[in-house]
């Protein structure tokens, strides 16, 4: 996963508040990553149960 | 002007959402012109006449694109009016041979009149203010009609009018009223006094209060003091590598204080060179001086070397020169606005074949990307980092391959997670790391400090972790993280990535 500034032209403020605007706060990164990750095992999980289903059919 | 530069508030630069007037928005210099040789042409109505007025300061005079502007408005012809800001500075005192021949102006009626004055009366303590104001009249008697600026601009197909009292609103009136008549290019040379009527702005050697943020305005002092900043760190490095090398020269382009070469340029003038706001000629330039055989320290806040692209693809990166960038304020630097957000230079300058790029996080790692990269000579370097308060520094706990690694779990858990933080983010990539275990995942945190080239042959990407996640402070498309990504799968590494 890429944790960046989105491509995008953002209003001045002060450097916190844009961060907090743009979800680039240490509590922002945390959650996403904890998302992200846990998207990406559903996924694995899904994709391991797809190939079992299969076999079992190919079998 | 209480909400000036804050979130919902009034923008420090021009706007067009706050004034139908601002037709522009942008904050980087010498552009002023261009736009109004394209207004020019793109309103030109034989049946209707209407006139372009384009302010521009001195110090963004000694920007090329002024000059590629005016050669176009000078053949065009059109009604443009090109008012020029004469103050005699940008942060600092305006350099270079154009400054010195608007200078040269006969001083306006008004401006005369006050100079009289306070040769009369000087203030206390300003013996050399007075001894300069004598100095100038005479220099204004021997050369009146003689060294006056219209005559280049004159030369140049341009009407002149000026120099005009800046301060004198009926004087400038008058000036433009004269100006539009003339139904074609003219320059108004107005003279004026950076931070005039406010004393601790005027007397403000350094900027005359041009980088002032919040402040008493009886006193004019900053409220608070900042601390201690990675800028400091580079401006103290630099001068003790400086030391031991006298083949290290540094570069500004018209920002000597605020990009931390004030020190050096006092310890060694002579290797010192404020070209103007003109970042590409000090790219190039610094380019020539790495061909003869110095090693060019150009520092520059990270959204100005934008403008100087090309330059450093071709001009320093293709001879493959020595020639070290020093990119202060990258990432976001909040008030100033979408123009001066340095957020691109990661993307832009991964392209740049033979670059390397470090992202200190620290001030022992500034101090040794610094080091590094000046050490470094067959090829350009550059060293970025955002103006931050100065945090305590973040020792590795070890290093795999060459790359720190901040947080761990125990040596034999294996790892779901890993981490790449890029720069000072560590603190709160430290931070949001502790949120993931939170969440049940055991977390590395590593930082390449080098962000470019990529270190593919880390021998962290092998094996466990699960998956990967890049934090950077620059956009999100073609930074660090799309270049991790792409070297991930040239290595046939798999970890999911994005």
């Amino acid at each position: 996963m890429r944790v960046g500034i989105p491509v995008a032209f953002l209003d001045h403020g002060k450097v916190a508040e844009v961060r907090t605007e743009v979800g680039f706060t240490a509590q922002d990164i945390g959650r996403r990553i904890v998302e992200w990750t846990a998207q990406v095992e559903r996924a694995d999980a899904d994709r391991l149960d797809s190939e079992a289903v299969d076999r079992m059919t190919t079998d | 002007m209480s909400t000036l530069r804050q979130t919902g508030g009034v923008s420090g630069y021009p706007s067009r959402a706050e004034s139908p007037h601002d037709w522009i928005e942008n904050s980087h210099a010498s552009t002023a012109l261009s736009y109004a040789d394209g207004l020019s042409k793109a309103i030109r109505d034989p049946g209707e006449r209407r006139t372009v007025v384009a302010i521009v300061g001195d110090g963004a005079l000694t920007g090329g694109m002024c000059w590629e502007a005016l050669n176009n408005i000078s053949v065009a012809q059109l009604p443009v009016v090109i008012v020029v800001n004469d103050n005699g500075r940008s942060y600092a005192p305006t350099i270079g041979a154009f400054a010195q021949h608007l200078a040269r102006a006969p001083a306006a009626p008004g401006i005369r009149a006050r100079a009289r004055q306070r040769e009369a009366q000087p203030p206390s303590g300003a013996g050399r203010g007075a001894a300069f104001l004598r100095g100038a009249a005479r220099y204004e008697a021997r050369h009146e009609g003689h060294a006056a600026p219209q005559g280049m601009f004159e030369d140049l197909g341009l009407k002149y009018v000026g120099p005009v009292d800046g301060h004198d609103v009926a004087a400038v009136e008058h000036a433009l009223r004269l100006a539009r008549g003339f139904n074609g290019p003219v320059i108004v040379h107005a003279v004026t006094r950076k931070g005039y009527g406010y004393p601790p702005a005027e007397n403000d050697q350094t900027d005359q209060m041009h980088q002032s943020r919040g402040f008493d305005p009886a006193t004019g002092s900053a409220d608070g003091d900042r601390g201690p900043d990675l800028t400091g760190v580079f401006s103290d490095e630099l001068l003790r590598i400086a030391d031991t090398r006298d083949d290290v020269v540094a570069i500004t382009a018209a920002m000597c204080e605020p990009t931390g070469l004030g020190p050096f340029a006092r310890r060694y003038p002579d290797r010192f060179y404020d070209v103007g706001i003109a970042e590409q000629h000090a790219v190039t330039s610094a380019a020539g001086m790495a061909t003869g055989g110095l090693h060019p320290v150009v520092a520059i806040y990270a959204t100005f070397l934008n403008r100087a692209f090309d330059q450093v693809l071709l001009d320093v990166a293709l001879h493959r020169l020595p020639v070290t960038f020093v990119l202060d304020r990258a990432g976001l630097t909040g008030d100033d606005g979408p123009s001066h957000n340095g957020m691109w230079d990661l993307a832009i300058l991964g392209v740049v074949p033979g670059l390397r790029i470090a992202a200190p996080r620290d001030e022992t790692t500034l101090r040794m990307a610094l080091d590094e990269a000046i050490e470094d000579d067959a090829g350009p370097t550059v060293v970025r980092f955002p103006k931050t308060p100065l945090g305590h520094d973040l020792p590795p706990i070890r290093q795999i391959g060459g790359v720190d690694v901040l947080a761990e779990p125990d040596v034999d858990a294996s790892v779901d997670v890993l981490v790449v933080s890029i720069g000072p983010l560590a603190y709160e990539v430290l931070d949001a790391a502790a949120r993931v275990r939170e969440a049940g995942f055991t977390v590395r945190v590593v930082d390449p400090r080098w962000v470019k080239p990529i270190p593919v042959s880390w021998r962290i990407w092998r094996g466990p972790p699960v998956w990967s996640c890049t934090v950077e402070d620059g956009v999100v498309a073609s930074g660090v993280g799309a270049r991790v990504a792409q070297a991930l799968r040239v290595s046939g590494i798999d970890i999911p990535n994005s």
